[in-house]
């Protein structure tokens, strides 16, 4: 979202450069300088003095290279291109005459080799100045959202703080009430059932009675073989603990030494789980303290797994219905008194206006080739590789004080390195989109943020400007073209 | 089920042990004790067993052949001694009768030289031996014991079997009595059968009054082989296994990805070379007294003993090269600058590297993926949510003129909806095991089968798996590194392939293992040459493959680089000797990891090695996947200047380089050379590897210390020296001088005697330097004389074989300069003319002149002449722009297809 603050100055530059036409790749900042007189000319610094036709002469004679600069001659020369109709440019020397147009106008190159797309470059960049403003107009709108829900966020917090304790005992003793109702209802119905199991017993003993005394053996014969095999299956479990490695775990362990990652070789790949094979071997487990959600609203759900709502058809079920729901009471009232403790008195800064406040109780992911980094805003950030491996790369540690940086130190403990770490690159974007996760150097990771919450008026109001100098200057353009002063 | 449970296991207890893992697992690897045929053979007497069968010795023209018995065992074993016209003797000993023991394919070597033979003259012949004289060699036979030594100039060269320690294993039925070891040997839990049974050979050689002996790569270890029977790890013989070594270390005898069985050995007056052209395992010892001793073992095959008496360096690896063939003259391109990493991750980061070379003004060429491109280790496939648009990449890196490179291996997963493993699998392109089934062993992809290259129709089939519309998503802008190639297998036997494996022609694994690295190098190479042909029939390009695993004639098909090395000081000083090994040992188109593969290295660490690499034949910065991000611009901007300098003067030496490539194409001649190869003469020479000359003109002294600010600089008597940066002579004082050192440079010398072709302006890449004009450099020697070549072509086709190439002779003599036509004989004259002009001269040790000097420049063609003054400057206004030690002629654009005289007078 950066735009060129520079157009102006350098546009300007380039409608009043037609005196110096006559030396190719001349800066006209620099016009002064070569102005011929006595025939001679003096390197722009270092003061040697060279016959005027050894300027652009392709020999380079100037140690700062001004001697050539229309010319790939001196290792140190800039060439401008003027780029009428788009921003000029100043070229490494080195990239004039090499068959690669590198100037929008194609004045680095032989006439000919290209064609002059200043207008559509400055046309490709009004359409992005605009899209840019565009966006960014919506960006600070969500902005504004944020700040609004960020205070309504910790005014609800205020709220509940003035009960909270007494909200939270009294769904601690609705949990203990219904609790005992249920063991009660429970115990009740084990009597019965127990009663009715006696019976049925009973009945199925005289039926079998007939066939017993042959059978009695075998029964007795089965039991002790289940035992048998289970006794098996252990000590095979324990004998393949300590056995030698398979091939496959010979091959696994070779191709770890090269990344100290066990399962570098025949790893499936983002577009691997097709196939038959290898993945065999790797656990899917479900952890119960993570979700798969990308963005976790903070009004509703805690991302814990639960089991479903009991039928509350039968009176047991009632009641039982009844405890889920004020389990679901209770754990929102000790989140409540959480995101009391950190929200209200926790000592957080929260950034200008409380902003980041509108980000509390998210997390954010950014997936890449391997691993998945999650970064939970004034909690804690993890890497995972696949469903089960997870370490955790940094604990809430703050905002930078320009709020462009947030940081999360003391993760797990890296061999040799001491604590992990994770640093989070934050800017104006139009939605809340973590990406680029990486470990740049072992054990400290970072990631970028974009985020509405960056954005700012001021930035706005240059992208603006930037646009107008740009219409103005095209439209500048478009009369010279029409008075054929081109 | 209980499988994935007991993996879990497994996989728990390794997570436990890799902290420990991070290092050369010497333990994994076999030692001479442990290998049956090498512990069976080493330093064990049993020469005496063999006689030569008087009355069998016949001499007929070129070649002797005799029966030689092995008296203990009553067998018999055929000799047969050829001299041949390119420089060498051929000592050739099989089964008598022939058993059909392995002998290396002739395609590993080139043709031709087996029928220029040279004539053999009787000089005397007794009851006990006979000797031979073929030009300047004499070859001294005796009978019992059976010895042979060799001299050439009446000068001692070789001793063959003078310790008693030749001995050749028959092949035998199996007894109850045979030893273990004979028949099967098992080595952590592999084991290997062994159907044939012993079959190892040894070679006694001693090189007689020599103190210093070279070659025998690849090893990270000294230039002048050490000793043996030294003190651990120089204990154990050195080793020639094609494996792939984890972590290895810089200074150690195991043997790492390539081998080639040379051997050079020098003194005052003779250079002598020996090739044993087997490619089985083999270990070598080296004892140092009087002579250098050498015991040759190698497990199965022939003899096959190649001595090379050309008598000096440059002839003993000209005649190598009549036999291995020389380089291949790469495409200009490959040497420029390779930008590599594991791994580039998707197109964005190739485009923000791409970009970040031009944004920082630094030249590259390549563009480099590693594993982690393909679809899953499916190698000649994208990974498509990474690289959506493969075409469309390399079309943009092409608009730049610039290539990139793909990483393609030989192990093939097994998966059958791949179709590389089911074509492979479906024509039976796959080695097999020992029960004649598919081999099946982990790699990268998991399960793999490996393709059976040493086949020449699996070669076959293999090439025509690379042209454009066979490899989805490729362009002929893409060019191949070929890695894991020793072959790698992960669960195999010290990390390679089962020895009792079977190969085409029901050739055992043991037999030709070495070979497998070549051969799929040539069979992909090849590919390359086929796709090359089918985009332009007339003027395909030459293939660009690097391979990590090596034997003798790589050379003929690409590069290799030296593997995973290490970003640590030792491992950049460790690069010098290695490289120049494989310079010596007829491979000099190679080059080490600059920065080193594993780790970090600190921004002085990565500023010396490039500084260093910028000389590497083949100059690649690589990192580990795990490692920083190492792109040259991120050491801040000073290390940023420093690395594009060092760059930049790659570029600008490249008309050197690539002149002297085509002499190593021509006549087998090195690129970087050790000091003794230029200064035969010079004794304490003989062991320098901390400097080297690049080609014979100039000479660099690599700073391999952190913190260094004075070198010291050992300067070859007989020559003068100049600074290559400033143009200043060195002052004639001691042979070893202390040099001042600064971050911005490592010190190098033009040697008096030089011209040397140069081009100055900063290209993004070689592709954009192809119009640009030359500076020659005149150093000039104490007769005030010089003299350079400059080779040209398209830097890219055929076309130079068919004589469209440019080679220029540069002679400064009698203060004339002059531009001739090179002729080389046996090489098609150069016809080809090029609009090109040299637009600097500078002249370096010119006597100075009270009012100065002007040069009258005579063009060949027309006769015409001109005068221009010279000027004090710059050697090079990049390097040294105030200096004035230099005496230049400012733009004589001297054409440098034509005949020119640029005469030097006093004003």
């Amino acid at each position: 979202m950066r735009g060129s603050v520079a157009l102006l100055l350098l546009a300007g530059l380039a409608l009043c450069a037609n005196a110096q036409n006559a030396i190719r790749g001349l800066n006209p900042d620099l016009a002064a300088h070569y102005s011929g007189a006595g025939g001679k000319f003096t390197c722009i610094s270092g003061g040697k003095t060279i016959p005027f036709k050894q300027v652009n002469d392709d020999y380079c004679d100037c140690a700062d290279g001004s001697d050539e600069p229309g010319t790939a001659a001196c290792h140190n020369g800039r060439f401008y291109c003027r780029n009428l109709g788009h921003e000029p440019k100043l070229l490494a020397a080195a990239f004039v005459d090499d068959g690669v147009c590198d100037c929008c106008d194609g004045s680095d190159e032989v006439k000919g080799k290209c064609s002059n797309t200043c207008l559509q470059a400055s046309a490709a960049h009004r359409e992005s100045l605009k899209s840019n403003i565009a966006q960014y107009e919506q960006a600070l709108a969500t902005k504004a959202d944020f700040i609004s829900q960020a205070r309504a966020f910790k005014q609800k917090l205020q709220t509940k703080a003035a009960t909270i304790d007494q909200d939270y005992a009294a769904a601690q003793a609705e949990v203990e009430r219904l609790k005992a109702e249920v063991s009660r209802l429970e115990a009740e119905e084990s009597v019965q059932r127990a009663a009715e199991e006696a019976q049925r017993a009973a009945d199925q003993a005289a039926q079998e009675q007939a066939a017993a005394a042959a059978a009695e053996h075998q029964e007795l014969n089965a039991g002790s073989d289940g035992h048998a095999e289970r006794t098996l299956q252990e000590e095979g479990q324990q004998a393949s603990e300590e056995r030698e490695e398979t091939p496959e775990e010979r091959g696994r362990r070779i191709a770890s030494q090269w990344t100290n990652d066990p399962e570098a070789a025949g790893v499936p790949s983002s577009q691997e789980h097709v196939n038959e094979g290898q993945g065999e071997g790797e656990e899917h487990e479900h952890h119960g303290d993570y979700s798969h959600q990308d963005q976790h609203d903070h009004e509703d759900g805690d991302g814990e797994y639960h089991e479903p709502r009991p039928d509350a058809s039968t009176p047991l079920g009632e009641v039982r219905a009844k405890l889920y729901d004020a389990e679901a009471t209770l754990r929102e009232a000790e989140r409540d008194k959480e995101r009391i403790a950190t929200y209200l008195y926790g000592n957080l800064d929260f950034g200008p206006e409380d902003i980041f406040l509108a980000l509390a109780d998210q997390c954010f992911t950014s997936s890449q080739t391997r691993w998945t980094y999650e970064a939970c805003i004034f909690k804690h950030a993890v890497q995972r590789e696949g469903y089960s491996n997870s370490v955790t790369v940094g604990r809430w540690s703050g905002f930078s004080s320009d709020y462009k940086t947030m940081l999360f130190t003391g993760g797990d403990e890296c061999w040799n390195v001491g604590p992990r770490s994770f640093t989070v690159a934050m800017s104006c974007g139009n939605e809340n989109v973590l990406s680029d996760g990486e470990e740049p150097a072992t054990c400290a990771y970072s990631a970028k943020f974009t985020s509405p919450a960056l954005c700012n008026d001021e930035e706005l109001i240059g992208l603006r400007n930037q646009l107008a100098n740009l219409e103005a200057f095209e439209r500048e353009v478009a009369e010279k073209i029409a008075k054929d002063e081109l | 089920m209980r499988r994935a449970i007991a993996l879990g296991v497994g996989l728990a207890l390794l997570g436990l042990l890799l902290p420990g893992s991070l290092a050369f697992k010497e333990n994994e690897f076999k030692k001479c004790a442990q290998t049956s045929f090498c512990s069976r053979n080493r330093n064990v007497q049993q020469g005496a067993n063999f006689e030569i069968v008087p009355a069998s010795v016949t001499l007929n023209t070129a070649t002797l052949t005799a029966t030689l018995m092995n008296k203990q065992a009553s067998k018999h074993l055929q000799l047969t001694l050829t001299a041949h016209a390119d420089g060498f003797v051929r000592l050739l000993i099989d089964e008598l009768p022939s058993v059909g023991r392995y002998q290396v394919p002739s395609d590993i070597l080139v043709s031709g030289w087996e029928t220029r033979k040279a004539a053999i003259k009787e000089e005397s012949r007794s009851a006990n031996g006979v000797v031979l004289v073929t030009g300047d060699t004499k070859l001294e036979l005796n009978y019992a014991p059976f010895t042979l030594a060799v001299s050439v100039k009446g000068v001692p060269a070789l001793q063959l079997n003078s310790r008693n320690l030749f001995n050749f294993e028959h092949r035998r039925p199996k007894q109850d009595s045979d030893p273990a070891g004979y028949w099967e040997e098992t080595w952590m839990g592999h084991t290997d059968t062994k159907p044939k049974g012993p079959e190892a050979m040894s070679l006694d050689l001693v090189f007689p009054g020599f103190s210093h002996v070279y070659g025998i790569p690849e090893r990270a270890t000294s230039l002048s082989l050490k000793a043996t029977n030294g003190n651990a790890p120089y204990g154990e013989p050195y080793r020639l296994y094609n494996l792939d070594v984890f972590e290895y270390l810089d200074d150690h005898p195991f043997g790492l990805y390539g081998s080639i069985p040379v051997m050079l050995a020098h003194k005052k007056g003779l250079t002598v070379g020996v090739y044993w052209n087997n490619a089985a395992e083999m270990f070598v010892d080296v004892v140092k007294g009087r002579d250098v001793g050498t015991q040759w073992i190698a497990e199965s095959g022939v003899v096959d003993l190649f001595v090379f008496t050309g008598a000096t360096g440059p002839a003993v690896l000209a005649s190598y090269a009549k036999v291995a063939g020389t380089t291949a003259l790469p495409q200009l391109f490959s040497l420029g600058y390779h930008q590599c990493r594991w791994n580039y991750k998707d197109e964005a980061d190739v485009k923000a590297v791409d970009g970040g070379f031009d944004a920082h003004e630094i030249p590259y060429d390549v563009l480099w993926l590693d594993i982690e491109h393909t679809n899953g280790k499916r190698y000649l496939t994208w990974d498509s949510s990474l690289f959506p648009n493969p075409v469309a990449m390399q079309e943009d890196v092409a608009s730049r003129g610039r290539k990139m490179v793909t990483i393609v291996d030989p192990h093939v997963k097994r998966d059958s909806s791949y179709y590389i493993f089911s074509e492979a699998e479906s024509a039976g392109h796959y080695v097999k095991n020992k029960h004649g089934s598919d081999f099946d062993g982990w790699c990268w992809p998991g399960q793999s089968s490996y393709l059976d290259v040493t086949s020449p129709v699996v070669r076959n089939w293999w090439a025509q798996q690379f042209t454009t519309d066979k490899y989805q998503g490729s362009t002929k802008h893409l060019y191949i590194w070929n890695d894991m190639n020793e072959p790698s297998v992960f669960n195999g036997p010290e990390i390679t392939m089962h020895k009792d494996n079977l190969h085409y022609g029901n050739v055992e694994h043991r037999d030709n293992h070495n070979l497998f690295g070549v051969y799929y190098h040539m069979g992909t190479a090849d590919g390359l040459k086929l796709r090359g042909s089918q985009v332009d029939p007339e003027n395909g390009d030459r293939p660009f493959v690097l391979s990590r695993a090596f034997f003798s004639g790589t050379q003929r098909v690409g590069p290799i680089w030296t593997g995973d090395n290490a970003a640590q000081w030792s491992h950049l000083k460790v690069s010098v000797p290695m490289l120049l090994t494989l310079g010596l040992t007829g491979l000099p188109y190679s080059g080490a990891d600059v920065g080193g593969f594993f780790g970090n290295p600190d921004a002085e660490l990565m500023t010396r090695w490039y500084q260093l690499g910028i000389y590497y034949p083949f100059f690649r910065g690589h990192a580990h996947l795990e490692t920083q991000r190492r792109e040259p611009w991120l050491f801040g901007p000073d290390v940023t200047a420093r690395i594009r300098a060092a760059i930049r003067g790659r570029y600008a030496l490249l008309p050197h380089i690539y002149t002297l490539f085509r002499a190593a194409n021509t006549t087998g001649q090195p690129i970087l050379r050790p000091l003794w190869f230029e200064f035969p003469e010079q004794e304490d020479l003989y062991a320098e590897e901390e400097e080297f000359m690049v080609g014979s003109s100039m000479l660099v002294k690599p700073v391999t210390a952190p913190s260094t600010f004075t070198v010291d600089v050992t300067f070859p008597q007989g020559s003068r020296w100049y600074d290559a940066t400033t143009g200043a002579p060195v002052p004639p004082k001691t042979k070893t001088q202390r040099v001042e050192v600064n971050l911005n440079g490592i010190p190098v010398y033009y040697r008096g005697g030089s011209v040397v072709p140069r081009r100055e302006r900063p290209r993004r890449s070689t592709a954009a330097q192809l119009a640009d004009p030359y500076t020659l450099v005149v150093a000039a020697d104490d007769k005030g004389e010089a003299e350079g070549q400059l080779y040209v072509d398209d830097g890219r086709s055929f076309a130079f074989q068919r004589g469209l190439y440019l080679h220029r002779d540069f002679k400064f003599s009698g203060n004339k300069l002059t531009s001739t036509k090179h002729v080389e004989p046996g090489v098609p004259d150069g016809t080809l003319t090029v609009p090109t002009t040299i637009e600097r001269v500078v002249f370096l040790g010119l006597p100075a002149a009270k009012k100065g000097y002007k040069a009258v420049i005579s063009d060949g063609v027309s006769g015409a002449k001109h005068t221009v003054a010279l000027e004090a400057g710059p050697l090079s206004m990049a390097a040294a722009p105030d200096s004035t030690q230099a005496l230049v002629l400012r733009k004589p654009d001297l054409p440098v297809s034509h005949d020119w005289t640029v005469e030097i007078v006093q004003v």
